[in-house]
């Protein structure tokens, strides 16, 4: 994928020390390489970036194909005037965009444009990054054109990535000279995180949003094959990939989990493209370019689980309405068959077992109109007071499983918006469910906080228990999910949940295998001063 | 409720015919209640002119008229004649308890319930 000859303006490229910033040239530094801007526009159109170069005068020096298909330009000829005209709807939009990136190129300070566009029959949100480029002979502004349709909001883009450039040159290896300038005006108006690799796959170069999202320093990074940061899960798939990276030379679009200081995880999804051959056939390196998509795949997570959810409350309900009139009609005729047994009926136990077996299909239906039923009158709910109510009623369960109970309660807590009822059995259930996980003794603590005026009041209920692994904790809320023994439906957190959102508190659990499970709900104030 | 004292008539309104007869059954064992039954709003204003129940026993979700509307309609008819409404509901649904209480219903419950959970509300509502 080769820039569109016609897309390099003839002459664009400066030449050499333009004169705006004198003594460039005794220090011995050379002219802008053409080769240099192309090929880190060409980069940018394999990795479906746009990227393109102005200089101090708002002529457009190079600009790649990616551009213009993301402005939706057509195949014109290309000025600044016409791309704005194509990214901007309104004259004044258009104006204010042409002196930001003017305003960028004297005073270098980067600035940060967005956009919507229609291309075609899609609407696209843009996000336009514009940087001075450092060590260039002559004032010019990169510019990065991302198309962040996919971002749940544009606040959620890095605004990091267009940190200051001489800081971000400082830590980069020295011996580049001024070839470095177009990559790195490349890379640092890069909301994403850029590395290069050399020929071995060791970190060459990383751009200030790498750093920042990894949270390391370039010193500790630079040097180290790119491997040592993958996930665990990921180690294996992502060699693979680079294993044909040899041959095919572009890595498309591989969503992976990278691993930051103090082990922070995040998820990815990466393109590569290599950097030209060396004389044996071998590439000199790669450019990676790795889309932080942490937040993006926990917001669909969360959303899936959510809906699914909600799916299943509305079934279950559904069901249980259904299942009540033969359930009343059942007991009824259980009743009229136990008044006509004969004395010496000899099969007694299989009755039980049918009269017990009807009760637990009654409980679970019980337990699953818990969400159905109508709120009380009440709306707000003293905490502390239900907690301690929910605690009293389990305290001797708990004492004789060998559990140490600590409560620490905050004084002065402002009542919660939700009816005792539901407050009492969401504790309730957590309660239980904490019994459920201990059963050779632990310690339980429940804390709660919040002060008037804050907006919410939470309450944390942690257990010492096995805790849960990453595969039960993405299904932790949904019904019928026990590891108990038999006696429990299996709708006790289904149920918490459901009453939490209704509520419209929020829910979080922590936990892993051997270190426990924590549970802290918010819960919305019921005071005025909410 | 023992066995001794006045009868008590009771009239179950369900459409559900085994819910309907699986009540009216299983209550009519106590020997002190006389059950008749009605399948919707017609048979239930009918049954409840007739056979004069102390206490009607009423599902909400029926075809017709439902059971908060057939509620409301017997208390207005009712008179002077004191009758205990119980509302016996498979679809507890929000407000529901609230709704029962505009329509004059004494009690609320949800299905499904035990013969002698229902036999001890109807002792305490008929008293003795």
């Amino acid at each position: 994928m080769l820039p569109d000859p016609g897309s390099v303006r003839a002459g664009g490229v400066q030449p050499g020390n333009d004169g705006m910033r004198p003594g460039r040239e005794q220090q011995g530094v050379p002219a802008w390489p053409r080769q240099d801007l192309i090929e880190a526009a060409r980069v940018a159109d394999a990795l479906g970036q746009g990227f393109f170069l102005l200089d101090a005068k708002g002529r457009l020096l190079l600009i790649n194909r990616a551009s213009r298909r993301l402005s939706g330009h057509g195949s014109g000829a290309l000025t600044l005037r016409s791309l704005l005209k194509a990214c901007f709807p309104t004259d004044s939009d258009r104006d204010a965009a042409r002196s930001v990136l003017l305003g960028v190129a004297r005073d270098r300070v980067p600035a940060q444009l967005s956009t919507v566009v229609q291309g075609g029959e899609r609407i696209r949100n843009l996000l336009l990054q514009a940087a001075a480029v450092p060590d260039a002979a002559s004032m010019m502004v990169v510019v990065s054109i991302l198309d962040v349709s996919m971002c749940s909001s544009v606040a959620e883009r890095p605004e990091a990535c267009a940190g200051d450039m001489d800081c971000a040159a400082d830590q980069l290896s020295p011996g580049c000279g001024p070839f470095r300038s177009a990559r790195y005006g490349f890379f640092d108006a890069n909301p994403d995180l850029c590395v290069t690799l050399d020929a071995r796959g060791r970190i060459e170069q990383l751009n200030r949003r790498a750093l920042a999202s990894t949270g390391f320093v370039a010193r500790n990074v630079v040097g180290r094959h790119f491997s040592r940061f993958l996930g665990s899960h990921a180690r294996r798939r992502v060699r693979e990939a680079f294993d044909t990276f040899a041959s095919a030379g572009a890595i498309d679009n591989l969503e992976f989990d990278i691993v930051g200081k103090d082990g922070r995880r995040l998820e990815v999804v990466a393109s590569a493209r290599a950097r030209g051959r060396m004389g044996d056939g071998l590439w000199q390196g790669a450019w990676v370019v790795l889309h932080d998509v942490t937040r993006r795949n926990l917001l669909q997570r969360q959303l899936r689980q959510a809906d699914r959810l909600a799916v299943t409350g509305r079934l279950a309900a559904g069901v249980v309405h259904e299942i009540n009139n033969p359930i009343q009609a059942i007991l009824m005729h259980l009743a009229i068959v136990e008044s006509a047994l004969p004395e010496a009926f000899d099969q007694r136990d299989s009755w039980k077992r049918i009269v017990q077996g009807v009760r637990r299909i009654r409980q679970v239906g019980a337990d699953l109109l818990d969400l159905h039923r109508g709120p009380s009158s009440e709306d707000s709910a003293d905490l502390n007071r239900v907690t301690r109510e929910a605690l009293g009623l389990v305290r001797a369960q708990f004492r004789k499983a060998g559990i140490r109970v600590r409560t620490e309660l905050a004084p002065d807590l402002p009542s919660v918006s939700i009816s005792s009822r539901h407050l009492y059995q969401i504790i309730l259930n957590l309660l239980l469910n904490a019994l459920g996980v201990m059963p050779q003794g632990g310690i339980l603590t429940v804390r709660s906080r919040g002060r008037r005026g804050i907006g919410d009041v939470a309450i944390e209920i942690a257990d010492t228990g096995p805790g849960v692994s990453a595969e039960i904790m993405q299904k932790i809320f949904e019904p019928f999910l026990t590891g108990k023994d038999d006696r429990g439906t299996g709708l006790g957190l289904f149920v918490t949940y459901g009453l939490i959102r209704d509520s419209g508190g929020r829910v979080r659990v922590d936990s892993a295998a051997g270190r426990g499970t924590t549970f802290r709900i918010h819960l919305p104030c019921g005071d005025s001063a909410r | 409720m023992d066995g001794s004292g006045s009868i008590h008539r009771i009239l179950v309104v369900d459409d559900d015919d085994d819910v309907r007869n699986g009540l009216a059954r299983a209550l009519s064992l106590h020997p002190r209640l006389e059950l008749c039954t009605a399948s919707d709003g017609f048979e239930a204003g009918y049954q409840f002119a007739s056979f004069r129940p102390h206490l009607v026993l009423l599902d909400v979700v029926m075809p017709g008229m439902g059971g908060f509307d057939i509620c409301e309609r017997l208390r207005r008819f009712s008179g002077e004649y004191s009758v205990k409404i119980i509302i016996l509901t498979g679809f507890p649904g929000h407000g529901s308890n609230e709704q029962s209480i505009v329509a004059g219903a004494d009690l609320y419950l949800t299905k499904p319930q035990d013969v002698n959970t229902l036999l001890t509300h109807i002792e305490d509502l008929l008293g003795d």
